[in-house]
């Protein structure tokens, strides 16, 4: 379904619905931003299964010590590979599928700022996915160093090596379009009357993590590129011998790539943040400090690269300001932890899938949180670098913290993503739809026949454009509806209360409509 | 809102394109950028003569070098004329190494010192050495190169032994 923002432009939108191309030409030509969020969210499943693939295939190489069924060489394929599938094709590529789907309902944007862009962005990724993958099969085989890719390993690594800085170089500039994309429509289209800091906050966690990308992505299609010259016309930027340093890689890198990991996580939090609420029927507890402390976290990202490198033989000195600087950032990642724990705390809990994804997420991201102190120290990571106290590190933070807010999210998004995206057989069981239907009855006889989804998205995590108890009615209803929580006693009241005013949004062309004779 | 804010998008597009060109850039101007930091710091200064302060010999130590070469990918011949030596520490001593370039053709080399245990290289004073500038060759040259060091009196006392090791590597583009 399209969506219509705006009554002046409502016709042209149904015209072109007329003669929208279908089958698979609907899927390559779109510029509907939920049909884009879709093809993000099933490519990022299709890599992820990829690259879980290859992790299966570690783990059988392990299952026992010494060789067992892949060849040294392969088993470094493997990790190698792992590592980037997930962090450029699964991770990456399904945050934005969200923000695809989220963005512009939750701020009342009639679709991206760029549609045709954000459909270029999304076709980049296949091919770059193709390009990286088949890259086993050339001689000499994938790329072996590593998900980083280090000097003097990549600058001497046969050509699979090549492949992979060309797919490197296509997801980065999808990601910097898709980037870009999301801050035009966050800080253009908003709906009148929201103002930065009415946004929901996945909408913040998403506008900072924009700002990222495109600070720091460029910086590793730099990185990369400098590899290629290195490997094919003759200069030696990092090579020792022709006076290059193979450690400036590593510093430019790292650059990039401690961004790159709050990248991967910001726009989890963002999620949590919109899921605890709802499950707790409480607003999110400490609204502005979440947004503080995820602008801090993303300027502290940028100088604390070196951590990652702590026994390539740095200064003393060096050493203790990145250690420092590594350990401030636990704070506002621990005024986070804090506000999540609040948001439940006397709160009607219930347990839901995507609640009982964003409490494992709490607890687990924590861990991770923690083990990255323990990297912290100096002399500690000095024993534990290049261990599994590493992979364990970041395996809790990406997979228990990133992929766990993402599961989470498409489960509690069920009813917005079930008809769009989930094909009928993945559809919830009744019992779990049921609230959903009692709720929207009753909005829809409120509101003589409409129904809006914008709202109740809006509505969740606090940012209607209306004032104190009005948008505290919103709310409350919003939160119960929207996720389909038993209600409480006084939701219909609180929802008659809200009519008026989703009313007058609705005069205001704030509101997409829909028409819920049907349901 | 009443329009598209188009205009507006555009605008905002170029600026967040020039972030990205400028960020690109970045990328790049942080190799002088680091090269600077590295001459200021003088972390890097392996290719230059030390400074050295106190020639004080103390007799009453002996310090046993132990001089390695090693070659990487290259055909050549590279070896310590004397494999040890002993020292007193601030005491001036001379090492020869000798290079051989096995080729038919003319090459060009830079030697990286390594130092073991590691903190023994900050009190190795190398006052001249072959490795502080690339060294060409003609067909078939050999060469007996020195290093004049001096080991630091400030040595810590539980470092009886160190070893002075060369890495050759080809500085390429020289090729021809
Ligand atoms: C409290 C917050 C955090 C701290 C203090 C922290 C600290 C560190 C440190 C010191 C290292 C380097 C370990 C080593 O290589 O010896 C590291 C590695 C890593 N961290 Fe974190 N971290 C934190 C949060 C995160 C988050 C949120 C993510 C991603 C979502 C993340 C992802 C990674 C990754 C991927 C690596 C390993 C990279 C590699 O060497 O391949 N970290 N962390
Ligand atoms: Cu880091």
């Amino acid at each position: 379904m399209s969506s219509i923002p705006h009554d002046h432009v409502a016709g042209h939108a149904h015209d072109d619905h007329a003669h929208h191309p279908s089958g698979i030409m609907r899927w390559i030509t779109t510029t509907n931003h939920k049909d884009i969020g879709t093809l993000y969210l099933w490519f990022s499943m299709i890599m992820f299964l990829a690259g879980g693939v290859l992790a299966l295939t570690i783990r059988t190489e392990l299952f026992q010590p010494g060789l067992q069924i892949v060849d040294p060489e392969f088993f470094n394929s493997l990790t190698t590979l792992h590592g980037l599938i997930m962090i450029f094709g699964a991770i990456m590529p399904a945050a934005v599928g969200f923000a695809n789907w989220q963005v512009p309902l939750m701020i009342g944007a009639p679709d991206m700022a760029f549609a045709r862009m954000n459909n270029w962005s999304f076709w980049l990724l296949p091919f770059a996915a193709t390009l990286l993958i088949s890259s086993f099969l050339v001689p000499g085989g994938a790329a072996a160093g590593g998900w980083t890719m280090y000097a003097p390993l990549s600058v001497q690594a046969g050509m699979g090596m090549d492949f992979t800085i060309f797919a490197v170089h296509i997801l980065g500039a999808s990601s910097i379009m898709g980037a870009i994309n999301i801050i035009t429509t966050i800080l253009n289209l908003r709906a009148p009357g929201m103002t930065l800091m009415k946004m929901p906050l996945f909408v913040w966690t998403w506008l900072i993590t924009a700002y990222l990308l495109i600070a720091v992505m460029p910086v590793l299609a730099g990185a990369v590129t400098l590899l290629l010259t290195d490997r094919h016309f003759g200069t030696s930027f990092f090579n020792a011998a022709g006076g290059g340093d193979p450690v400036m890689f590593q510093h430019i890198f790292w650059f990039f790539g401690h961004p790159e990991v709050y990248i991967m996580i910001l726009p989890s939090f963002g999620i949590v943040s919109t899921i605890l609420p709802a499950f707790s029927r409480k607003p999110l507890f400490g609204y502005a400090s979440m947004v503080y402390a995820t602008g801090s976290i993303a300027i502290l990202s940028f100088i604390l690269w070196a951590h990652h490198m702590f026994t390539v033989g740095m200064p003393a000195a060096g050493q203790v300001f990145f250690m420092c600087a590594t350990m401030l950032i636990a704070v506002p990642t621990g005024v986070k932890v804090f506000n999540w724990v609040a948001t439940m705390w006397k709160g009607s809990l219930t347990f839901e899938t995507p609640m009982l994804f964003a409490i494992g997420f709490i607890f687990l991201f924590t861990m991770g949180g923690f083990t990255g102190l323990v990297l912290a120290i100096t002399p500690v990571d000095i024993q534990l670098q290049d261990t599994y106290y590493v992979v364990v590190h970041f395996h809790y933070v990406l997979v228990a913290g990133s992929l766990f807010a993402f599961f989470g999210a498409l489960l509690a998004l069920d009813d917005l993503l079930q008809r769009d995206v989930l094909p009928d057989a993945f559809s919830r069981p009744r019992r779990h739809a049921a609230p959903h239907s009692r709720l929207r009855d009753a909005v829809c006889r409120l509101e003589h026949g409409r129904i809006d989804r914008r709202v109740r998205l809006w509505a969740l995590a606090d940012p209607l454009p209306l004032h104190g108890s009005e948008s505290d009615s919103i709310r409350a209803a919003g939160a119960c509806q929207a996720m389909g929580g038993v209600g409480h006693a006084g939701v219909d009241t609180a929802l008659a209360g809200a009519v008026p005013h989703l009313r007058d949004a609705a005069r205001g062309g704030l509101i997409e409509r829909e028409n819920c004779a049907h349901e | 809102m009443t329009a598209l804010p188009v205009h507006s998008n555009r605008v905002l597009l170029a600026k967040l394109c020039v972030v990205v060109v400028v960020m690109f850039g970045f990328g790049f101007a942080m190799i002088p950028f680091y090269n600077k930091i590295c001459d200021v710091t003088g972390l890097r200064d392996i290719d230059l003569a030390d400074k050295v302060n106190n020639t004080q010999i103390d007799t009453s130590r002996s310090i046993r070098i132990e001089l390695d070469a090693n070659l990487n990918k290259l055909p050549w011949r590279f070896r310590p004329l004397t494999p040890i030596v002993s020292v007193h520490p601030g005491e001036l001593a001379q090492v020869v190494y000798e290079v051989e370039n096995t080729t038919d053709r003319p090459m060009t080399g830079q030697a990286v010192p390594s130092y073991g245990p590691r903190r023994a290289g900050e009190y190795f004073k190398k006052l001249e050495c072959f490795c502080f500038t690339k060294q060409s060759f003609t067909p078939h040259e050999k060469r007996q190169m020195t290093v004049v060091f001096v080991v630091d009196p400030k040595l810590p006392g539980d470092v009886a032994t160190i070893t002075l090791s060369y890495t050759f590597f080809e500085v390429e583009g020289n090729k021809t």
